[in-house]
Order: C-alpha cells, then structure tokens, then sequence
C-alpha cells in the first residue's frame, strides 16, 4: 500500500534535482561567452591597453587547418582592444563593444609590452592571481613594440593562435632549451623569491606588417611570421633590459634549464675556429655551490653533460678516442664561452636571473639573513665571482664513423 | 536511526572531523610564520594533538561511552553541568557557524561568485540537517565513503604535479626558531584539538574503550594528508609565493596536469572537498546537537536541529561577514577557545574523576 506513494513521491521529487544543476546565480550559457585564448597589455597615455583575442565561433575551415562548417573567409579569431584606467576597468569595457561576455578560463598565453613592462607589471600580476576565472598557468611572453598588434597575426599552421604560440614555446624550451617558457605563475615566483627577477620569452613579428586577414594566409612563405626572440629581464617588477638568444643559451646552463639542445662547435680548434660541427646535448646537469671566500661569494657551476654527434666538417676518424676527446674539450670551451658571456650580460644588468639569492639562502642562511637585514644583495651580487666547470661526453657519433671529407681527401 | 559506529568508522569521522578545513587555511597559516620550515609545524601540533586524543580518549574509557554531561552532572553536581554544557553548546555553536563561513566564503570566491550567501547558507543548511536527522551511523558511513575516494584522488594529485615538485624549495631546513615555529604550530594544534568532538560521539562508539586509539590513529591520518598537502604546495610554489594565497592547497590544484590533454582539474577537486566539508559540517551540528541534547535532557532532539541550525546561520550570516575578522580569529583567537573547551574541559574531568575516585577510596577506607 506504501509502495506506491513513495515512488510517486520520489517521481515528483526528480525535477527538483533540476534546480540542483542550474548554478543558481552563477550559470553561463556558452553562446554568451567570448572565450579568449590570448590577451596583451601595455601602458599607453598613463592608461592600460587590453587587447584580447576571442575564438570566433563562425570561423570555419580554412587552408590554416582543423575543420568544421561555418564561412571560410570569417577570420578564426577577433580581437578587442580597450583601455581603462585600471586592468579591469579597461575589461569591462569591452562589454561596450562585443556581444560575449569575456571568458578567460582558456587562455593560453599573454604578451607584456616594453612600454608596460617599463611601467610596472605588479598590477598585472595581482589580477591573474586574484580574479577568479583567470589562468596563472598561461604563457607569458614580452614584445618590444605594441604587444596588442601581436594578437592579431594570423598563423599558418594553427587556427588558434594562442595555442599555437603555446606550442611554439614548448617546442622551443623542449628541443632548443634557448630559454624555458615562463608560466604566469612562475613569473609571480621568480619575482617574489629572494632574486626578485625574472626573465620572459620575447615574441616578434619577422616582418613590418601584420597578416591579419584571412586571405593573406594563403601564400606558402608569409612575409610576416610571428616568433621567438630574445630574453627580456624584469627587475623588480619593472624591464631591466634584453638577452640575446646566446647569451639566453648560456643563462640556460646556469640555471639547469636544459632539456635538449644542440650546440655548433670547432672540431679542430687547434687549427681553426670555423664552427663546423654539431652535437645535441641529450642530457645535461647543472649544480651550483656558493662559497664564501674572505669578502664576496665563488659561485662553483658544475656542468655535466652528454649527447651525440650530428654533424662533422672536418677530417677526423672518430674511431681515434684522441679525436673525440678534443671535440669534447671544444665543446666544453664553446659552454663555457656561453656561460661567461650570459653572466657578463646579467651582472651588467644587475638583475640575478640565476637564481643565485635563492642558492645563497638555501647553502649559507646565516649570511643571507645579515645581507637580507642590511639589504645588500646588489652590491653582494655585483662582488660575486663565477668559476664554472664542464664537463661533456660524446656518447655517440651517429652512423658513420668518420667525416665525409675524410673519405674524399684519399 | 542512531546506531553505534564501529572504531574504523570513528577514526574516518576524526579524520574529516579535521582535515577539509585544515587543508584549505593551513599551508597560509603555517606558512606565514615558518615558511619552508613550516612541516616542522606540523610535527609539533601532531605531538599536542595526540597528548590532547589521549585526554579525551581517558575521559571516554573513565564514562565507558556514558554522555559526556550526564557523566560531569554525576561526578559533580547538575548544576556544573547544566553551566558546563551551556558553555560548551555556545562554543559548539561559534564553531559550526564559523566552518559552515569558511564554507559559503570558499564558494563564494571560487565557483559561485554571484549567488547571494544567504542562499548558499540555506542550501548548505537544509542538506546538511537532513544528513543529520539520518543520524551518526549515516553519517559515518558516507564519511568512510567518502574518504576511500582518496585512493583516487591522491595518486592524481601527485600524478599531475610531479613535473613542477622541486625539493630545494624546502630548504633551508631549520631557518627559524623554535619560538616562531611554536607560534606557527598554534593553529594546527587548534584544529588537531577538534578530536574533542569524540566527547559528544562517544555514546555511538560500539568499544568506548578503543577511544584512545580512535583519536590518534585519525590524528596520525590527518598530520600525514596534511603534510602532503602542505609539503607538495612548498615544492611546487616555494615559501614565498605561497603566502599570497588565500587557498594555497587548491593553487597547486590549478596547475596540475597530465600530459597536455588533463588540465584545468579544480572544481573536480573542489567537488571532492565540498563532499568533504559537508560532512564536516554535518559531524559538528550533530555535536551541537548532542551538546543541547544533554544540556538540556531532552530525549528527542530531531525537533530542535532546525532551530539550532537557524542560529548558526544567523551567527554565519551576521557574526561573520569580514573575512578578514574570521582569518584573524582563525590566526589569533582560536587557539585560545579551542584550548579552553578542547583541552581545559575534558583534562578538568580527568581530574575530576580522580579527585572523585581518591574521595571514594577514603570514604572505604572510613567505613
């Protein structure tokens, strides 16, 4: 007799659980969301200049890849460019100009310009890591000119260029290891750690235009790409100044951020400087101990190091292990070349990049606690001295046990 | 409908009893005064908390499981008692309406930004009476439930943020002193003293005797989650960036992921913690109600629990409305509570029942 009341109760009880699913205040309809996949900021007429790059639902397929319906000639994604006199207040504006909310669950990557980077990027800072929705794990990187006009390039090989750039990165800190990719997030712990500097990939474009249209991406070598350059240094939280890509390199020995990379080098270097051949480091470790000598710290860098050779211009049998110790020696030269040179730079820029604070109060607290107190980590840091060790083993040296110009000299 | 519970079952109620709170303010709490020597920390705390399992479980195996007023009223007077359990249902009161803030004020921050908290209050409150009227053994039966679903979640946890686990960043190793480090373990002891709870549970436990088992074997659990939560949170974000967090334990959530195509796991995980926190939530309006149940000998309490939950809404609502006043009770003013009703209360009726036994002894030896 119970029975079936009960299940009619429980039958007029399920739509209730309906009210259960709608997010109460909180609910978002997906055709209502402008979801951005990359944002740039720079500091213009003392206002910040948000530029944001929103996937256009309408885009179809093109010749930049993926597929799906919609019109061909809509570009895959459109940008927003607003200004405000906060970083919010500059966001809510864009409610003035486009029909989606922003949505910045998926974002990929950000673009600090110099002109903002100059300014400060505390702010900046604050807000990924405060506001609800957006992501502390997207890519940052710094451009020189407006950072804005980086969001419109359209590229080739990707129709999301947010992620491509990403991709690009990864790529890059994966296979060249000029430079690791600097996640939000890690920008923030940089500039908080006892170094309080930071570095962020540069991102350019290879030429003075900017293909922002659907049509100029249909030719096989784009007059204008968009790609990775130099390293620029945050201080603080304001631009101290640029790496190059080689003293990047050397910077990346320094603070063990090898993964894999490939090194040009003299194989003779007894006769002659020519860089003509080519190891990838496959596995590369990097320690460094802080010593205190008498009135400023010796910084001991180990590097230790092995690969395979790829590439050999020389005369050489490489089944002679005097051979293969003299390109060892060239290239432990050649890194430590690069080291040196990375370390000149940052010492002139006076921003520890290193990391060597962080390895000073780790090995030797005491002392950091009397210069943390008298606020001196500067002027230690200008006094320190740098000895570098490294140490490279050829493992392997491909297919062919001597050089192609050995067997045409006979 | 309040059956007993048996001693594992007791021990997972312990454990949630502690940790959903715990994980989410801890790492900011510890982290503020010691930094990467924070773990030491918790040492410390997990060492009062057991002194502080061992009080109450003596209380527990002195009563044999009676209720924990009932037995105070007998070895000393009503009076006592009725004063003692008054006091105790406001602290009782106090505390499950600041977890259930710590509830809507995490909601409210990270998932659902406009809902109006009086709503998310009345939700969170209609469940949680519900799961309550189920009685204990419900509860502790969810709650185990609950807390196998780790197996699942920590191995992904620690899956996803292996890349970014870096072990420098707990060094130095001892950089601050005992006294900062003493100052960083108060909170954790606060928390770790919320085993006190096992004084209301008691008369549910099926082996009142195993009490002291009950309390350090959940405490050990808790220290050992909590260590790894807080451990793992240091790896990954160093001891400085870790203190601009307000949820630091849930901002390495936020970055965790596998390969590239498992990332953006938060409300997975904040699912888990909202499951967790319910029964939280659940465990102390049901002490509460246990509290005014003996204080006022009612022999049905299931006609008061919306009563006692409508005044810890209101405190919720209106007492707490700064979250900035809540972190700082929850820095400052709670160890002092907690350390009145969770260690003072139970080690006066351990000695209470010695004074009473030593009474008895002489009164034998009289006669």
């Amino acid at each position: 007799m119970n029975k079936p009341g009960t299940l009619l109760r429980l039958l007029l009880c399920l739509p209730l659980l309906s009210v259960l699913l709608s997010g109460c205040w909180d609910d978002r309809e997906l055709n209502e969301l402008g979801i951005t996949s990359g944002s740039a900021y720079d500091w213009e007429d003392n206002q910040w200049k948000a530029t944001y790059q929103v996937i256009n639902p309408s885009s179809g397929a093109s010749g930049m890849g993926g597929s799906g319906g919609g019109s061909t000639s809509s570009p895959p994604f459109l940008t927003f460019t607003v200004k405000g006199r906060t970083i919010m207040e500059a966001i809510e504006r864009t409610n003035l100009t486009s029909t989606r909310e922003m949505f910045f669950s998926h974002s990929r990557i950000t673009v600090i310009g110099e002109s903002l980077a100059r300014h400060g990027i505390n702010q900046l800072i604050d807000m990924f890591l405060r506001k609800q929705d957006a992501r502390e794990t997207v890519f940052v990187f710094i451009s020189q000119g407006d950072a804005g006009m980086i969001l419109d390039q359209l590229m080739q090989m990707t129709k999301n260029q947010g992620a491509g750039i990403q991709l690009m990165i990864e790529q890059e800190s994966r296979l060249l290891s000029y430079y690791p990719g600097t996640r939000l997030y890690e920008l923030a712990m940089a500039l908080s750690s006892e170094s309080k500097s930071a570095v962020l990939p540069e991102i350019l474009l290879t030429g003075s235009r900017t293909m922002d249209e659907t049509s100029e991406t249909a030719v096989t070598d784009l007059p204008s790409r968009l790609a990775l350059g130099r390293l620029g240094v945050i201080k603080g939280d304001t631009f101290a100044g640029w790496l190059s890509q080689k003293q990047a390199f050397g910077l990346s020995f320094l603070t063990d951020n090898i993964d894999s990379a490939t090194i040009a080098f003299p194989s003779r270097p007894a006769t002659s400087d020519k860089l003509d051949a080519s190891f990838i480091l496959q596995n590369s470790a990097t320690t460094v101990h802080p010593v205190w000598d008498k009135d400023h710290y010796v910084m001991e860098v180990n590097v230790k190091g092995s690969g395979v050779l790829t590439e050999l211009g020389s005369v050489m049998d490489l089944n002679d292990r005097k051979a293969i110790s003299e390109m060892e020696t060239s290239l432990e030269q050649r890194v430590l070349e690069l080291m040196n040179n990375a370390w000149a730079e940052v010492k002139r820029l006076g921003a520890d990049v290193t990391g060597f604070a962080v390895r000073v109060h780790r090995s030797d607290p005491k002392r950091w606690k009397q210069i943390e107190k008298e606020k001196s980590w500067d002027s230690v840091f200008q006094e320190i001295e740098l000895r570098p060790q490294v140490s490279i083993e050829i493992e392997r040296t491909g297919l062919s046990n001597k050089s192609f110009k050995s067997v045409q000299q006979k | 409908m309040n059956g007993k519970i048996g001693t594992t079952q007791a021990v997972l109620l312990v454990v949630n009893t502690i940790l959903p709170t715990a994980t989410v303010v801890l790492p900011i709490i510890i982290s503020t005064y010691t930094e990467q020597d924070a773990p030491l920390a918790i040492i410390l705390s997990t060492l009062a908390g057991l002194l502080i399992a061992w009080i109450v479980g003596t209380v527990i195996q002195n009563s044999n499981g009676a209720p924990f007023l009932d037995w105070v009223g007998e070895k000393s007077s009503p009076v006592v008692s009725v004063i003692l359990g008054l006091l105790m249902l406001q602290f009782y009161l106090d505390t499950t309406a600041t977890i259930l803030r710590e509830f809507v004020n995490f909601l409210k921050d990270n998932v659902l930004i406009n809902t109006p908290i009086t709503v998310l209050v009345i939700l969170i409150l209609f469940i949680t009476i519900y799961m309550v009227r189920q009685g204990i053994e419900a509860i502790a039966r969810v709650n185990s439930l609950v807390i196998l679903l780790y197996l699942f979640f920590v191995p992904l946890y620690l899956l996803g943020l292996y890349s970014d686990l870096n072990v420098h960043h707990l060094l130095p190793m001892f950089d601050h002193s005992l006294a900062e480090i003493t100052l960083a373990s108060l909170t954790p002891t606060a928390w770790m003293s919320e085993v006190a709870v096992l004084l209301f549970l008691a008369p549910y436990l099926q082996y009142p005797q195993r009490a002291k088992i009950i309390g350090w074997t959940g405490l050990l659990f808790v220290a050992i989650l909590m260590m790894l939560i807080l451990i793992t949170a240091l790896m990954v974000f160093g001891p400085e960036f870790i203190k601009l967090s307000a949820y630091p334990g849930f901002a390495t959530i936020s970055i965790l992921r596998v390969g590239r195509f498992i990332e953006k796991l938060d409300i997975l995980f904040i699912s888990y913690w909202v499951l967790s926190i319910y029964l939280k939530f659940a465990i102390f309006l049901f002490v509460t109600v246990e509290c005014f149940k003996q204080t006022f000998r009612v022999s049905s309490s299931r006609p008061f629990i919306g009563a006692l939950g409508l005044i810890i809404a209101l405190e919720c609502l209106f007492s707490w409305q700064s979250s900035a006043k809540l972190n700082n009770y929850n820095q400052e003013g709670r160890f002092v509570v907690f350390f009145l009703f969770n260690v003072l209360v139970p080690l006066g009726a351990v000695l209470l029942n010695r004074l009473h036994k030593a009474r008895s002894k002489r009164k034998g030896l009289e006669t």
